[in-house]
């Protein structure tokens, strides 16, 4: 209990430093925003002249893009920047600063490195909002904690697959690649509906690289869709699991990563 | 049992041989071909609480690689270590709890945070008990003369500063043994001096072991009492630094100003290896002749004007036995006036 | 003169050596193509739209995009920003060597290892798999090949005069990111503007971010009469040269600005 308390100090200092410099965070801020919001606008537009696409409304797509970047902010505050750091730290040695404390590797890192991700959760939020109501989904005890849960579990399955990018740093020198890969453009499948994409696409992203776990099959418990494709129903409630699933196999991927350093070095 | 164990360790690296062209990078990822390099080669010393050692070495000789075990970082290929009872690598967290380190190259501050944060962070993360954080906390922004840039943001701070905080950052936790590594470099002589000082303090107040490498043989001969010399894997020397002197700096150099221009000693105990007019620098080996001797000899026999003694710099001994053969060092070496 | 040609040669060494990591690049432009290819062919099913766009207008228009905007990418306002942070611009200043020019050419370096180890199997992948347009006249190419080289240093000029004011403006790469989602907004990169709502289609004609892909473009599906071509080349020489006028004044400016600052 104490080393969690302590875990949440680290946070609290790293986001202590980031607003310490007032101005450029604020432009910062708004520059984001303005990106993802004309993200936002513009697969709207595309949408909406289309009208649908695969049976998907501009609305609908705005949900899943919103739950998506909402689980993708989540994750990032803990996870995003050890990610894009790991490989570097491994290389300057930085990593054994990390080793000579009294701390789990681990959470030590990931605390350390924690950020915020303000205006993908806003904007995210926002959207989330608006879709909630244009769409007129049923607002329930129920409902509202099962997005929660979603979001949740959504962002430990993104979360997971930020570490399993990363991970490998621990044995390779160079690889940031493949997380531009797995995190930028394996991502970017996830803007739509993954009906519209070939069978072995479906399946890779559902069975290999589970992103459509996030947004995708949620959505339908949600819009009370039936798009499974090839799957079966019960997938809508599967985030949950997966979620813990996968980070726990991440964590165990991370402790592995940690051995070989400690009997190669850097 | 001694405080600091080390026995029989090995380390050895994998070093991944690069193979050549497309063809080659596509096999090297199904049968890699590597070379096995030995960088601590079969080493064991003990080290007692509160001594003061001094581990010193050229680049690549194993020194860090050492290190690294004693912190738990890195696990021996065979051997073991103890630290306090503990094996540092097996338990880490325990061990990394009674242990302070200090990089001369990294800071352990936080970048945008004011100083005392730092301390108020650390005393969290090592559960100092409030009392004694207090204690130690006044008694080193006294010692270290920190009052003055508590309240600053780390990257405002000197060099010098940011040292002395990291050096109080590593002690705030009563730890038993301090790993510093280059804790001078880059540091001013003035700031030099505090940190040697405020470390054999440390030492004598509170019976810390400390362990420092170091390139600046100033440090050395300032602070520590014992030597370990390591090259290429293996421990050259091991043992006080005076003995090491006695040692190894057998001569001694006097640089005599005689009132005849062709005045010289004729004793063959004594080697001219320069001139310059009545200036003469003599060479002598302590086993052959002592200084004091030395010194009346030739009072007595010419007269001289100006006399002074040179003693060895442990820099130069050091240097000669880095470039010497592993298999070949001489029982003597005496300092040159090479550096006049 | 030649010394910039190195400075491209050396950019693209510099990448050279990491080649091993274009395999996976390029793996990430294919996949970015297949999610591109889906949504149109689910979008244009019924075959061609009000507006008179087919499938294979828009693969052609796809990779055409990914082409020029591999060409024309550039981090030179990070790369200044990073300098000036570090003081390593003084050095920039002491050397016999046109700051402009030797960012341009070492940005030049950069993309052209991009466009021949990442764009070009992209090509060839894609021609292998679909169909794509060529252009139906001669007098099509031409205008094409020269439109595209004007809207290519076009977009070199506008990214130029950016980072030229980053030594106002401190922040390099949220600056950057507002230039690309601008240009992906009024540029066409996304969705082209024929698919636009009415206002944003006409604001897109007052910036010139329509001139460096879309247009061009769209003089190679054959959619611009010749009048058309023509006036989009002269509105794009016009536009270089108002670019060069400003840039030229932006320099003298950031001049007088280091020397009093100290950089």
């Amino acid at each position: 209990m104490y080393y969690f308390l302590l875990y949440l100090n680290f946070i609290k200092i790293n986001l202590q430093s980031i607003f310490e410099y007032r101005k450029a965070f604020w432009y910062g801020q708004v520059c984001m925003i303005t990106s993802y919001v004309t993200d936002i606008a513009l697969i709207w537009v595309l949408i909406s002249r289309f009208k649908t696409i695969n049976g998907w409304g501009p609305y609908e797509i705005m949900f899943l893009y919103a739950l998506n970047l909402c689980a993708y902010s989540i994750a990032g505050v803990l996870l995003r920047k050890p990610t894009i750091a790991l490989p570097s730290m491994i290389q300057s040695g930085e990593f054994d600063d990390i080793l000579i404390r009294p701390l789990n590797p681990f959470f030590y890192t990931i605390t350390r490195e924690a950020a915020m991700y303000f205006s993908q959760l806003t904007v995210s939020a926002v959207t989330l909002t608006i879709c909630i109501m244009k769409l007129q989904l049923t607002i329930n005890p129920a409902s509202v904690g099962m997005l929660i849960l979603v979001i949740i579990s959504g962002a430990l399955i993104q979360g997971a697959i930020d570490l399993f990018a990363a991970i490998p740093a621990f044995w390779l020198i160079k690889s940031d690649s493949i997380k531009d890969l797995l995190i930028g453009d394996i991502r970017s499948f996830t803007r739509y509906p993954i009906s519209i994409y070939n069978r072995s696409v479906q399946v890779f992203l559902t069975l290999i690289v589970p992103y459509a776990f996030i947004s995708f099959y949620p959505a339908q418990f949600f819009l009370k869709k039936n798009d499974f494709i090839m799957f079966h129903p019960v997938f809508q409630y599967l985030t949950p699991a997966i979620g813990i699933i996968l980070i726990v196999l991440a964590y165990k991927f991370w402790n592995a990563g940690v051995r070989h350093y400690n009997s190669t070095g850097s | 049992m001694a405080f600091i164990e080390v026995n029989n360790v090995i380390k050895d690296f994998k070093i991944y041989k690069k193979q050549k062209g497309f063809t080659g990078s596509v096999k090297s990822l199904f049968c890699s071909q590597y070379d096995i390099k030995r960088a601590v080669d079969n080493i064991s010393f003990k080290i007692d609480k509160g001594e003061l050692v001094g581990y010193i070495g050229p680049n690549g000789a194993g020194k860090s690689t050492t290190i690294k075990m004693m912190c738990g970082i890195l696990l021996p290929t065979s051997g073991n270590i103890m630290v306090n009872s503990r094996i540092p690598y097996v338990n880490r967290r325990e061990n990394a709890m009674r242990m302070g380190v200090v990089f001369g190259q990294r800071s352990q501050l936080y970048w945008d945070l004011p100083v005392c944060e730092t301390f108020d962070l650390y005393k969290k993360m090592y559960r100092i008990d409030e009392k004694r954080f207090k204690q130690n906390l006044s008694f080193f922004i006294e010692l270290l003369g920190m009052q003055e840039f508590l309240q600053r943001p780390v990257r405002q701070l000197s060099l010098g500063q940011k040292m002395r905080a990291n050096l109080a950052v590593a002690l705030l936790h009563d730890p038993d043994i301090v790993y510093l590594d280059e804790p001078t470099i880059g540091l001013d002589v003035v700031a030099k001096n505090r940190i040697r000082h405020f470390i054999k303090e440390i030492n004598r107040e509170r019976a810390v072991t400390l362990v420092l490498t170091t390139h600046d043989m100033d440090d050395i001969e300032q602070i520590c009492d014992r030597l370990i010399m390591i090259e290429k894997g293996s421990i050259l020397y091991d043992g006080s630094l005076k003995e090491f002197k006695d040692k190894y700096c057998d001569g001694y150099i006097l640089t005599v100003v005689f009132s005849d221009e062709s005045a010289r000693p004729n004793d063959p105990r004594f080697k001219v290896i320069k001139e310059e007019g009545p200036k003469k620098t003599i060479l002598c080996s302590r086993e052959v002749i002592n200084m004091a001797e030395a010194v009346t000899l030739l009072v007595r026999s010419h007269n001289i004007v100006d006399l002074s003694i040179k003693e060895p710099e442990i820099e130069e001994v050091v240097r000669k036995l880095y470039e010497k053969d592993s298999e070949n060092y001489p029982s003597t070496i005496a300092a040159t006036g090479e550096n006049d | 003169m030649y010394v910039y040609l190195e400075f491209v040669r050396k950019s693209f060494f510099e990448r050279y050596v990491y080649r091993a990591n274009s395999f996976i690049y390029l793996a990430g432009s294919i996949i970015r193509l297949m999610v591109m290819v889906s949504v149109w062919k689910v979008l244009l099913d019924s075959g061609i739209s009000p507006e008179g766009v087919t499938f294979v207008d828009m693969m052609s228009y796809v990779i055409i995009n990914m082409i020029v905007t591999t060409l024309i990418s550039s981090n030179m306002t990070s790369r200044i920003t990073a300098k000036i942070k570090t003081g390593d611009i003084a050095i920039d200043f002491i050397r016999p060597v046109s700051l402009k020019y030797s960012l341009i050419s070492e940005q030049l370096g950069i993309n052209l290892f991009r466009g021949i180890f990442n764009v070009i199997p992209v090509c060839l992948v894609a021609l292998l798999f679909f169909n794509l347009k060529f252009p139906n006249s001669f007098l099509d190419v031409v205008m094409f090949t020269i439109s595209i080289i004007n809207g290519i240093i076009l977009m070199f000029a506008i990214n130029y005069i950016l980072a030229l004011c980053s030594f106002w403006l401190k922040t390099g790469k949220y600056n950057e990111r507002y230039l690309r989602t601008l240009f992906e907004l009024f540029g066409g990169t996304f969705i082209p503007l024929w698919f636009y709502p009415q206002f944003l289609y006409k604001l897109s004609y007052y910036l010139p971010f329509r001139l460096v892909t879309f247009d061009p473009i769209s003089i190679y599906l054959g959619k611009l009469s010749l009048e058309a071509s023509l006036k989009v080349i002269t509105t794009q020489l016009i536009w270089i040269v108002c670019l060069y006028l400003l840039e030229r004044y932006l320099w003298l400016k950031a001049q007088n600005y280091i020397f009093i600052q100290g950089g």
